[in-house]
């Protein structure tokens, strides 16, 4: 009897999590497919006719907004992340080096952007650019430079937003960095430079290649960041000046909760998720999370 | 690795720079929230509030509702953050304790759940939410954040709880001990550090999140970031309200977090580096 309830035991355990999660995650999901089979208006609940895959083939092919979108993501995802990158690691390779003193101070102050409410963030973002009373313009001014029209001019307005985001998530790139430089064995650097390598080479040849798997790791990560970016743009841009900022998340949430076409919208948050899925295997590959 | 006095002092330089890039935003939050209103446009800046002024945050207070917002974040977050961690913990229990069939499965399903876009759960939620009248509820937004961290609190979890040998509380067991009892009296007092970390990053996810509570909530239940969102209207932005209202949901977070930044990395990349 004893050995029984053992046994059944991790599954009483598991249980609770797993009925709470079937309600408020599972359910809603293969609700949110059937929908998506649907042209449905919220508006207009009664109309509910079947019309198969054809919103997924409406918006691959025919939506002009969604590909836009589409190519603004892919676009924030090349303009921040190798700044990012490039940053973080300059700053991971600087920080790493003995004689450098205050790492915890420095460190401290990196945290902050990381964690701070997005939205927050993307406000104060939109007043520093404000263009006559922002700082960034008062600080190009005394260079001489003259107000610059960052969030209204539809060629701007993406290079502000990834301005912001590069703001907040380079701190993220290097603290992610320095945890693995810190992690790195030392051995194989002792034996290049004994050998007679140049600090380039040694960074080159050693340390770079070793940090391979951490860089694609925050790559995928930062990817799927952006795919799911929603709060920063919403509250800089909204998407304008004509459609010159609209991103993936932030347009299926307005063809849904603004437009209320449901079906559309369901369609269109089940491509997403086939995105940031294909993302995330690739994410599990990579890491080689064992469980 | 040693080099000349000239190299460190550019380094130091360059360090300097970087750390004021990164925190001064936030100081000028924090320090525009106790300026006088006229001193917010003034042409060169000012960079420090030389007579501190209490008065947009006592307007926010007063006129806003920004203690029931507060009130609100706080319910939101320590509660979807409790029911994480307790139900997180006995899947984290179960998935390293016992060599169960399906087990990985669970694990992969889970850590999926977490990285799944919010847009997928929203549309859903905001439907059945609407009809079953959870719309702007606590109830209703502690539940769609329990969509994010009771996955992540049981994967986060599961990782500290395999740094815990398992022939101790094997050793638990064989006194006669239940399991749920070996969790809780030997696995549970092992891990507090992992498992307060696991809470703050649970909190800190809550506390951040705007498209949930944007979508699902409007006044009553609403936490801090909707309103905050709502200081940008369409024809006025009101800059000192801003100030004073998003430096209140700024220092609570940004001070938490430093407490738990060695925990930071292995947080946000899911168990996947460790600091």
């Amino acid at each position: 009897m004893k050995w029984r309830v053992r046994r059944a035991s991790p599954y009483f355990m598991l249980l609770p999590a797993v009925a709470l999660l079937a309600f408020i995650v599972m359910y809603p999901m293969v609700f949110s497919f059937w929908v998506s089979l649907h042209r449905w208006y919220l508006g207009k609940p009664h109309l509910f006719p079947f019309i198969g895959l054809r919103n997924y083939s409406t918006i691959l092919l025919k939506d002009a907004v969604f590909r836009i979108a589409l190519l603004n993501t892919l676009r924030l995802a090349v303009i921040c992340i190798p700044v990012e990158f490039a940053l973080g690691m300059s700053l991971a390779l600087l920080l790493s080096r003995g004689d450098i003193r205050g790492k915890v101070i420095f460190r401290t102050c990196l945290v902050m952007p990381v964690v701070l409410t997005p939205v927050v963030s993307g406000v104060l973002w939109k007043f520093l650019l404000h263009p006559s009373y922002g700082l960034v313009n008062y600080f190009l001014s005394l260079l001489g430079i003259s107000k610059v029209e960052w969030l209204a001019d539809p060629r701007l307005a993406l290079f502000s937003v990834a301005l912001a985001n590069m703001w907040q998530w380079t701190p993220f790139a290097f603290l992610l960095l320095y945890a693995g430089f810190v992690s790195l064995p030392r051995e194989p650097l002792e034996a290049a430079t004994v050998d007679g390598a140049s600090g380039w080479q040694a960074f080159r040849f050693i340390t770079f290649p070793l940090l391979t798997p951490i860089m694609v790791i925050a790559l995928l990560m930062r990817t799927m960041d952006l795919v799911k970016l929603f709060d920063v743009v919403y509250v800089l841009t909204r998407g304008g000046p004509a459609d010159a900022t609209e991103v993936l998340t932030l347009y299926n949430f307005r063809v849904g909760l603004n437009y209320f076409d449901m079906g559309k919208a369901a369609a269109m948050s089940w491509i997403i998720a086939a995105i940031v899925t294909l993302l995330s295997q690739l994410y599990l590959r990579v890491s080689r999370i064992e469980f | 690795m040693r080099s000349r006095a000239g190299t460190r002092v550019a380094i130091y330089v360059l360090l300097v720079v970087v750390s004021v890039t990164a925190v001064f935003p936030i100081y000028w939050l924090f320090s525009s929230a106790l300026k006088p209103a006229k001193d917010l446009w003034t042409i060169p800046p000012s960079f420090f509030p030389l007579q501190p002024d209490f008065s947009h945050l006592a307007q926010i207070i007063r006129e806003r509702e920004f203690p029931k917002y507060l009130f609100n974040s706080l319910v939101v977050s320590l509660g979807s953050a409790a029911i994480s961690l307790f139900l997180g913990s006995l899947v984290a229990y179960s998935l390293t304790r016992y060599p169960m069939r399906g087990r990985k499965q669970i694990a992969f399903w889970l850590i999926s759940l977490r990285m799944m876009p919010p847009i997928v759960v929203i549309l859903p939620l905001y439907i059945f939410f609407t009809r079953l009248g959870l719309i702007d509820s606590h109830l209703g937004l502690v539940l769609a954040h329990v969509t994010f961290n009771l996955p992540f609190a049981s994967w986060m979890l599961a990782g500290f709880f395999r740094e815990i040998p398992k022939e101790i509380d094997e050793a638990a067991l064989l006194d006669g001990c239940t399991s749920v009892g070996a969790l809780f009296r030997v696995v549970l007092p092992l891990a507090a550090g992992g498992i307060a970390a696991t809470g703050v990053f649970c909190v800190l996810w809550s506390w951040n999140d705007f498209i949930f509570a944007f979508s699902l909530t409007s006044t009553k239940a609403a936490t801090l970031p909707v309103p905050i969102s709502g200081f940008l209207g369409d024809y006025v932005w009101e800059w000192s309200a801003f100030y004073a209202g998003g430096s209140i949901a700024a220092i609570p977070i940004v001070l938490l977090a430093i407490f738990a930044q060695r925990y930071l990395v292995r947080g946000m990349t899911l168990g996947a580096v460790s600091s």
